[in-house]
Protein backbone atom coordinates (compact mmCIF):
# COMPACT_ATOMS: atom_id res chain seq x y z
CA UNK A 1 0.00 0.00 0.00
CA UNK A 2 1.22 3.55 -0.91
CA UNK A 3 2.01 5.87 1.62
CA UNK A 4 3.52 9.53 2.05
CA UNK A 5 4.30 11.64 5.08
CA UNK A 6 5.38 15.42 5.19
CA UNK A 7 5.65 18.02 8.28
CA UNK A 8 6.99 17.40 11.18
CA UNK A 9 5.95 17.26 15.84
CA UNK A 10 7.27 21.10 15.97
CA UNK A 11 5.12 24.03 17.08
CA UNK A 12 3.42 25.33 14.47
CA UNK A 13 3.63 23.07 11.94
CA UNK A 14 1.91 19.38 11.32
CA UNK A 15 2.54 16.22 10.70
CA UNK A 16 0.72 14.49 7.93
CA UNK A 17 0.29 10.62 6.87
CA UNK A 18 -1.26 9.89 3.71
CA UNK A 19 -2.70 6.43 2.17
CA UNK A 20 -3.99 4.94 -0.06
CA UNK A 21 -7.64 3.73 0.48
CA UNK A 22 -11.16 2.65 -0.64
CA UNK A 23 -12.33 5.34 1.31
CA UNK A 24 -12.66 9.25 2.31
CA UNK A 25 -10.92 8.95 5.74
CA UNK A 26 -9.90 11.81 7.52
CA UNK A 27 -8.40 11.50 11.41
CA UNK A 28 -7.48 14.99 12.98
CA UNK A 29 -5.15 15.09 16.69
CA UNK A 30 -4.36 18.71 17.07
CA UNK A 31 -3.52 20.82 20.18
CA UNK A 32 -6.14 22.72 19.19
CA UNK A 33 -8.81 20.67 18.26
CA UNK A 34 -11.79 22.34 20.09
CA UNK A 35 -11.42 25.42 18.68
CA UNK A 36 -10.20 24.63 14.91
CA UNK A 37 -10.90 21.02 14.10
CA UNK A 38 -13.53 21.97 12.13
CA UNK A 39 -11.17 24.78 10.68
CA UNK A 40 -8.57 22.32 9.96
CA UNK A 41 -10.87 19.35 8.67
CA UNK A 42 -12.00 21.89 5.46
CA UNK A 43 -8.37 22.77 4.53
CA UNK A 44 -7.80 18.81 4.34
CA UNK A 45 -11.30 18.87 1.97
CA UNK A 46 -10.30 21.45 0.50
CA UNK A 47 -7.08 20.81 -0.59
CA UNK A 48 -8.39 16.84 -1.50
CA UNK A 49 -10.98 19.05 -4.27
CA UNK A 50 -8.40 20.75 -5.34
CA UNK A 51 -6.22 18.22 -6.02
CA UNK A 52 -9.02 15.89 -7.50
CA UNK A 53 -8.85 13.11 -4.67
CA UNK A 54 -11.89 11.72 -3.49
CA UNK A 55 -10.60 8.28 -1.81
CA UNK A 56 -7.57 8.81 0.50
CA UNK A 57 -6.60 8.14 4.41
CA UNK A 58 -5.41 11.05 5.75
CA UNK A 59 -4.28 11.65 9.42
CA UNK A 60 -3.58 14.93 10.49
CA UNK A 61 -1.22 15.39 13.78
CA UNK A 62 -1.30 19.06 14.29
CA UNK A 63 0.85 21.35 16.07
CA UNK A 64 -1.04 24.48 16.11
CA UNK A 65 -0.31 24.66 12.14
CA UNK A 66 -1.61 27.62 10.10
CA UNK A 67 -4.01 26.84 7.01
CA UNK A 68 -1.24 27.14 4.72
CA UNK A 69 0.89 25.11 6.24
CA UNK A 70 -1.40 22.46 6.29
CA UNK A 71 -2.43 22.78 2.65
CA UNK A 72 1.54 22.48 1.86
CA UNK A 73 2.40 19.54 4.10
CA UNK A 74 -0.75 17.60 2.60
CA UNK A 75 -0.01 18.37 -0.80
CA UNK A 76 3.80 16.81 -0.47
CA UNK A 77 2.46 13.90 1.61
CA UNK A 78 0.69 13.32 -1.79
CA UNK A 79 3.40 14.03 -4.49
CA UNK A 80 5.44 11.76 -2.10
CA UNK A 81 2.51 8.86 -1.88
CA UNK A 82 2.25 8.76 -5.86
CA UNK A 83 5.77 9.17 -6.75
CA UNK A 84 6.33 5.96 -4.41
CA UNK A 85 6.66 3.12 -6.46
CA UNK B 1 18.39 23.12 14.73
CA UNK B 2 20.75 19.97 13.61
CA UNK B 3 19.41 16.34 14.58
CA UNK B 4 22.36 13.93 14.66
CA UNK B 5 22.67 10.14 14.60
CA UNK B 6 25.10 8.81 16.99
CA UNK B 7 27.41 6.28 15.30
CA UNK B 8 30.10 6.39 16.43
CA UNK B 9 31.55 4.85 19.86
CA UNK B 10 32.25 7.67 21.43
CA UNK B 11 29.13 9.64 20.46
CA UNK B 12 27.70 6.76 22.58
CA UNK B 13 29.40 7.26 25.37
CA UNK B 14 28.26 10.79 25.63
CA UNK B 15 24.91 9.17 25.09
CA UNK B 16 25.24 6.90 27.58
CA UNK B 17 26.58 9.65 30.51
CA UNK B 18 23.66 12.23 29.16
CA UNK B 19 21.14 9.53 30.14
CA UNK B 20 22.73 8.65 33.17
CA UNK B 21 21.82 11.76 34.63
CA UNK B 22 18.49 10.99 34.19
CA UNK B 23 18.74 7.88 35.73
CA UNK B 24 18.20 6.24 32.54
CA UNK B 25 20.46 3.10 31.22
CA UNK B 26 21.16 3.40 27.35
CA UNK B 27 20.44 -0.19 26.26
CA UNK B 28 22.68 -2.61 24.44
CA UNK B 29 19.62 -3.45 22.53
CA UNK B 30 19.09 -0.05 20.68
CA UNK B 31 19.44 -0.03 16.70
CA UNK B 32 19.10 3.57 16.42
CA UNK B 33 20.00 7.32 18.41
CA UNK B 34 19.53 10.38 17.67
CA UNK B 35 20.61 13.58 19.10
CA UNK B 36 20.55 17.50 19.42
CA UNK B 37 23.79 19.47 21.16
CA UNK B 38 23.99 23.25 21.86
CA UNK B 39 27.97 23.92 21.24
CA UNK B 40 29.46 20.59 22.06
CA UNK B 41 26.93 19.96 24.94
CA UNK B 42 24.13 16.94 24.39
CA UNK B 43 21.02 18.49 25.66
CA UNK B 44 18.41 16.00 24.05
CA UNK B 45 18.45 12.54 23.09
CA UNK B 46 15.60 9.75 21.87
CA UNK B 47 16.79 5.73 20.49
CA UNK B 48 14.91 2.69 19.05
CA UNK B 49 14.85 -0.56 19.24
CA UNK B 50 13.01 -2.18 16.65
CA UNK B 51 9.55 -0.30 16.56
CA UNK B 52 10.23 1.04 20.06
CA UNK B 53 10.90 4.40 20.82
CA UNK B 54 12.82 4.73 23.87
CA UNK B 55 15.53 6.37 26.02
CA UNK B 56 14.15 10.21 25.62
CA UNK B 57 15.70 12.82 27.73
CA UNK B 58 15.78 16.49 27.00
CA UNK B 59 18.03 18.66 29.24
CA UNK B 60 15.31 20.76 31.67
CA UNK B 61 17.10 24.40 30.47
CA UNK B 62 15.60 23.39 27.16
CA UNK B 63 12.15 22.09 28.20
CA UNK B 64 10.25 24.75 26.68
CA UNK B 65 11.77 24.35 22.90
CA UNK B 66 9.84 21.27 22.19
CA UNK B 67 12.99 19.39 21.40
CA UNK B 68 11.17 16.27 22.12
CA UNK B 69 8.86 16.58 19.60
CA UNK B 70 11.07 17.26 16.78
CA UNK B 71 13.04 14.41 17.71
CA UNK B 72 9.80 11.66 18.09
CA UNK B 73 8.98 13.21 14.89
CA UNK B 74 12.31 12.36 12.88
CA UNK B 75 12.33 8.82 14.42
CA UNK B 76 8.81 8.47 13.36
CA UNK B 77 10.07 9.64 9.89
CA UNK B 78 12.67 7.24 9.69
CA UNK B 79 10.48 4.57 10.60
CA UNK B 80 8.29 5.44 7.49
CA UNK B 81 11.55 5.23 5.41
CA UNK B 82 12.63 2.20 6.40
CA UNK B 83 8.54 0.75 6.21
CA UNK B 84 7.53 1.01 9.86
CA UNK B 85 4.21 2.50 10.24
CA UNK B 86 3.33 0.97 13.88
CA UNK B 87 5.28 2.35 17.10
CA UNK B 88 5.45 1.55 20.61
CA UNK B 89 7.01 4.03 23.61
CA UNK B 90 7.83 2.80 26.90
CA UNK B 91 8.52 5.46 29.18
CA UNK B 92 8.06 6.84 32.71
CA UNK B 93 4.47 7.74 33.82
CA UNK B 94 5.15 11.11 34.15
CA UNK B 95 6.07 11.62 30.00
CA UNK B 96 2.26 9.80 29.60
CA UNK B 97 0.99 13.84 28.45
CA UNK B 98 3.77 14.93 26.24
CA UNK B 99 3.51 11.25 23.84
CA UNK B 100 -0.29 11.97 24.16
CA UNK B 101 0.27 15.44 22.67
CA UNK B 102 2.77 13.41 20.14
CA UNK B 103 -0.34 11.74 18.68
CA UNK B 104 0.35 8.30 20.86
CA UNK B 105 -2.65 6.90 22.62
CA UNK B 106 -2.29 5.03 25.97
CA UNK B 107 -1.96 1.34 25.84
CA UNK B 108 -0.98 0.66 29.73
CA UNK B 109 -0.44 2.27 32.53
CA UNK B 110 1.50 0.61 35.44
CA UNK B 111 2.90 2.35 38.51
CA UNK B 112 6.22 2.74 37.08
CA UNK B 113 5.93 2.13 33.06
CA UNK B 114 3.49 3.79 30.91
CA UNK B 115 3.27 2.09 27.23
CA UNK B 116 2.08 4.34 24.39
CA UNK B 117 1.21 3.19 20.67
CA UNK B 118 0.77 5.22 17.64
CA UNK B 119 0.47 4.80 13.74
CA UNK B 120 -1.40 2.48 12.00
CA UNK B 121 -3.29 -0.39 13.26
CA UNK B 122 -4.04 -0.31 17.26
CA UNK B 123 -4.87 -3.29 19.57
CA UNK B 124 -8.70 -2.71 18.86
CA UNK B 125 -7.92 -3.20 15.16
CA UNK B 126 -5.57 -6.20 16.07
CA UNK B 127 -8.00 -7.76 18.42
CA UNK B 128 -10.97 -7.57 15.72
CA UNK B 129 -8.65 -9.55 13.15
CA UNK B 130 -8.09 -11.96 15.81
CA UNK B 131 -12.31 -12.59 16.30
CA UNK B 132 -12.35 -12.68 12.24
CA UNK B 133 -9.81 -15.33 12.30
CA UNK B 134 -11.41 -17.40 15.16
CA UNK B 135 -14.96 -16.86 13.51
CA UNK B 136 -13.62 -18.65 9.94
CA UNK B 137 -11.88 -21.82 11.77
CA UNK B 138 -13.42 -21.91 15.56
CA UNK B 139 -17.24 -21.34 14.36
CA UNK B 140 -19.29 -18.61 14.45
CA UNK B 141 -20.63 -19.24 18.10
CA UNK B 142 -16.61 -18.11 19.34
CA UNK B 143 -16.88 -14.38 18.79
CA UNK B 144 -20.64 -14.88 20.06
CA UNK B 145 -21.27 -12.65 23.50
CA UNK B 146 -21.77 -15.82 25.69
CA UNK B 147 -18.72 -17.45 24.64
CA UNK B 148 -16.70 -19.86 26.30
CA UNK B 149 -12.54 -19.19 25.15
CA UNK B 150 -9.79 -20.30 27.46
CA UNK B 151 -6.36 -19.16 26.31
CA UNK B 152 -3.06 -20.22 26.73
CA UNK B 153 0.29 -18.21 25.64
CA UNK B 154 3.45 -20.08 25.02
CA UNK B 155 7.14 -19.48 23.58
CA UNK B 156 7.44 -23.23 22.77
CA UNK B 157 11.11 -23.46 22.31
CA UNK B 158 10.03 -26.37 21.33
CA UNK B 159 6.23 -27.65 21.87
CA UNK B 160 6.74 -30.24 24.50
CA UNK B 161 4.52 -32.79 25.99
CA UNK B 162 4.24 -30.31 28.75
CA UNK B 163 2.59 -27.70 26.63
CA UNK B 164 0.69 -30.28 24.86
CA UNK B 165 -0.66 -31.44 28.59
CA UNK B 166 -1.53 -27.80 29.17
CA UNK B 167 -3.79 -27.16 26.17
CA UNK B 168 -5.29 -30.24 26.74
CA UNK B 169 -6.42 -29.60 30.22
CA UNK B 170 -7.86 -25.95 29.03
CA UNK B 171 -9.36 -27.67 26.16
CA UNK B 172 -11.58 -29.75 28.71
CA UNK B 173 -12.67 -26.84 30.39
CA UNK B 174 -13.72 -24.80 27.65
CA UNK B 175 -15.68 -24.50 24.48
CA UNK B 176 -12.84 -23.33 22.48
CA UNK B 177 -9.44 -22.64 23.74
CA UNK B 178 -6.84 -20.31 21.89
CA UNK B 179 -3.16 -20.85 21.85
CA UNK B 180 -0.92 -17.38 21.71
CA UNK B 181 2.55 -18.30 20.41
CA UNK B 182 5.26 -15.55 21.04
CA UNK B 183 5.88 -13.69 18.21
CA UNK B 184 8.56 -12.27 18.81
CA UNK B 185 12.04 -13.79 17.75
CA UNK B 186 15.34 -14.07 19.41
CA UNK B 187 14.45 -17.98 21.11
CA UNK B 188 16.45 -21.12 20.10
CA UNK B 189 13.83 -21.93 17.45
CA UNK B 190 12.66 -19.07 15.12
CA UNK B 191 9.03 -18.11 15.69
CA UNK B 192 8.15 -19.68 12.51
CA UNK B 193 9.29 -22.58 13.73
CA UNK B 194 7.91 -22.87 17.38
CA UNK B 195 4.44 -21.82 15.10
CA UNK B 196 4.65 -25.03 12.85
CA UNK B 197 4.97 -26.90 15.58
CA UNK B 198 2.72 -25.87 18.23
CA UNK B 199 0.07 -25.52 15.16
CA UNK B 200 1.38 -29.57 14.05
CA UNK B 201 0.86 -30.92 17.58
CA UNK B 202 -2.36 -28.93 18.21
CA UNK B 203 -4.55 -29.87 14.85
CA UNK B 204 -5.96 -32.62 15.93
CA UNK B 205 -7.79 -30.90 18.31
CA UNK B 206 -10.76 -28.81 16.30
CA UNK B 207 -11.51 -27.03 19.19
CA UNK B 208 -7.86 -25.30 19.16
CA UNK B 209 -6.91 -22.63 17.55
CA UNK B 210 -2.88 -21.61 17.34
CA UNK B 211 -2.37 -18.04 16.73
CA UNK B 212 0.38 -15.51 16.76
CA UNK B 213 0.88 -13.61 20.23
CA UNK B 214 0.32 -10.32 17.86
CA UNK B 215 3.07 -7.25 18.88
CA UNK B 216 1.12 -6.80 22.09
CA UNK B 217 2.22 -10.07 23.81
CA UNK B 218 5.61 -9.63 24.22
CA UNK B 219 9.29 -11.18 25.64
CA UNK B 220 10.85 -9.95 28.79
CA UNK B 221 13.60 -9.34 26.38
CA UNK B 222 11.54 -6.49 24.62
CA UNK B 223 10.48 -5.15 27.50
CA UNK B 224 12.88 -2.13 28.39
CA UNK B 225 13.93 -2.37 32.24
CA UNK B 226 16.42 0.86 31.33
CA UNK B 227 14.38 2.99 34.09
CA UNK B 228 13.96 0.02 36.93
CA UNK B 229 15.91 -0.50 39.54
CA UNK B 230 16.38 -4.29 40.55
CA UNK B 231 15.76 -7.61 38.43
CA UNK B 232 12.63 -8.58 40.09
CA UNK B 233 11.47 -4.78 39.67
CA UNK B 234 11.97 -4.92 36.14
CA UNK B 235 10.14 -8.85 35.66
CA UNK B 236 7.46 -7.81 38.22
CA UNK B 237 6.22 -4.52 35.90
CA UNK B 238 7.44 -6.54 32.81
CA UNK B 239 4.48 -9.48 34.18
CA UNK B 240 2.04 -6.36 35.03
CA UNK B 241 2.33 -5.11 31.54
CA UNK B 242 1.35 -8.79 30.39
CA UNK B 243 -1.00 -8.78 32.90
CA UNK B 244 -2.84 -5.55 32.00
CA UNK B 245 -2.58 -6.28 28.29
CA UNK B 246 -4.38 -9.52 28.57
CA UNK B 247 -7.05 -8.04 31.26
CA UNK B 248 -8.10 -4.73 29.45
CA UNK B 249 -7.76 -6.16 25.58
CA UNK B 250 -7.75 -9.69 24.93
CA UNK B 251 -10.60 -10.76 28.29
CA UNK B 252 -13.39 -8.50 27.38
CA UNK B 253 -12.57 -8.32 23.32
CA UNK B 254 -12.38 -11.76 22.99
CA UNK B 255 -14.52 -13.03 25.80
CA UNK B 256 -11.56 -15.61 27.48
CA UNK B 257 -12.95 -16.34 30.78
CA UNK B 258 -9.42 -18.06 31.84
CA UNK B 259 -5.98 -17.96 31.16
CA UNK B 260 -3.79 -21.04 32.10
CA UNK B 261 -0.17 -21.43 32.91
CA UNK B 262 2.37 -24.01 34.05
CA UNK B 263 3.44 -23.82 37.47
CA UNK B 264 6.85 -22.20 37.06
CA UNK B 265 10.35 -23.64 38.76
CA UNK B 266 13.01 -20.50 38.33
CA UNK B 267 12.51 -18.08 40.85
CA UNK B 268 12.04 -15.86 37.78
CA UNK B 269 8.90 -17.10 36.43
CA UNK B 270 7.44 -17.51 40.05
CA UNK B 271 7.46 -13.77 40.08
CA UNK B 272 6.01 -13.60 36.95
CA UNK B 273 3.50 -16.18 37.89
CA UNK B 274 2.24 -14.61 41.41
CA UNK B 275 1.73 -10.49 39.25
CA UNK B 276 0.05 -12.05 36.94
CA UNK B 277 -2.28 -13.81 38.85
CA UNK B 278 -2.34 -11.19 41.29
CA UNK B 279 -3.92 -8.77 38.38
CA UNK B 280 -6.18 -11.12 36.95
CA UNK B 281 -7.27 -12.90 39.94
CA UNK B 282 -9.48 -16.12 39.13
CA UNK B 283 -9.29 -15.35 36.07
CA UNK B 284 -6.11 -17.23 35.99
CA UNK B 285 -5.49 -20.72 36.66
CA UNK B 286 -1.52 -22.46 37.65
CA UNK B 287 -1.30 -25.82 36.50
CA UNK B 288 0.95 -28.07 37.88
CA UNK B 289 3.38 -28.97 35.73
CA UNK B 290 3.16 -32.32 33.92
CA UNK B 291 6.07 -34.93 34.59
CA UNK B 292 6.81 -37.89 32.50
CA UNK B 293 8.33 -40.68 34.93
CA UNK B 294 8.68 -38.37 37.51
CA UNK B 295 10.86 -35.64 35.71
CA UNK B 296 9.38 -31.79 34.92
CA UNK B 297 8.45 -31.88 31.31
CA UNK B 298 10.54 -28.16 30.19
CA UNK B 299 11.51 -27.01 27.06
CA UNK B 300 14.58 -25.87 28.76
CA UNK B 301 15.51 -29.31 29.85
CA UNK B 302 14.93 -30.24 26.08
CA UNK B 303 17.30 -27.86 24.34
CA UNK B 304 19.83 -28.97 26.91
CA UNK B 305 19.78 -32.91 25.71
CA UNK B 306 20.19 -31.88 22.53
CA UNK B 307 23.16 -29.43 23.07
CA UNK B 308 24.97 -32.70 24.99
CA UNK B 309 23.79 -34.65 22.08
CA UNK B 310 21.44 -36.88 23.67
CA UNK B 311 18.79 -36.89 20.79
CA UNK B 312 16.63 -39.59 21.46
CA UNK B 313 16.29 -38.96 25.43
CA UNK B 314 15.11 -35.71 24.13
CA UNK B 315 12.35 -36.55 21.73
CA UNK B 316 10.75 -38.08 25.00
CA UNK B 317 9.54 -34.71 25.59
CA UNK B 318 8.19 -34.14 22.78
CA UNK B 319 4.43 -34.88 20.99
CA UNK B 320 5.00 -37.75 18.30
CA UNK B 321 3.33 -35.81 15.75
CA UNK B 322 6.59 -33.33 15.44
CA UNK B 323 9.03 -35.63 15.19
CA UNK B 324 9.41 -35.37 11.58
CA UNK B 325 9.58 -31.87 11.58
CA UNK B 326 11.73 -31.28 14.70
CA UNK B 327 14.33 -33.68 13.10
CA UNK B 328 14.13 -31.77 9.76
CA UNK B 329 14.62 -28.28 11.79
CA UNK B 330 17.27 -29.53 13.95
CA UNK B 331 19.09 -31.08 11.20
CA UNK B 332 19.18 -27.37 9.54
CA UNK B 333 20.66 -26.10 12.38
CA UNK B 334 23.64 -28.74 11.99
CA UNK B 335 23.03 -29.94 15.77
Amino acid sequence: MKRGIAGSLESNDALITVKESDTLNITIKSIVYDFFHEQIEKVIRDTLAELGIKKIDVTCEDKGALDYTIKARLTVAIARMTEEK
Amino acid sequence: MIIKEALIPSEKEKIAAFLQGFGLKYESNIDRTLYIEDGEKIVATVSACKYIIKCLAVNADFRSENLAGVLVGEIIKRFHAEGIFYYQVFTKPEYQNLFASLGFKPLVLTDKVTVLEGGEGGIQETVQAMKVQMKYTLGADSVERDSDIGCVVINGNPFTNGHLKLVEYAAANHKHVLVFVLEEEGSFFTFKERYTMAYLALKPYSNVLVIPSSKYIISKATFPDYFLKTADDSTAQYAKYDALIFLNYFIPLLNIRKRYVGSEISDYMRIYNRTLSEVLGDKLETVERFKEDGEVISASTFRQLIKEGKRAEAFQFIPRTNYAVLNGILSSKNV
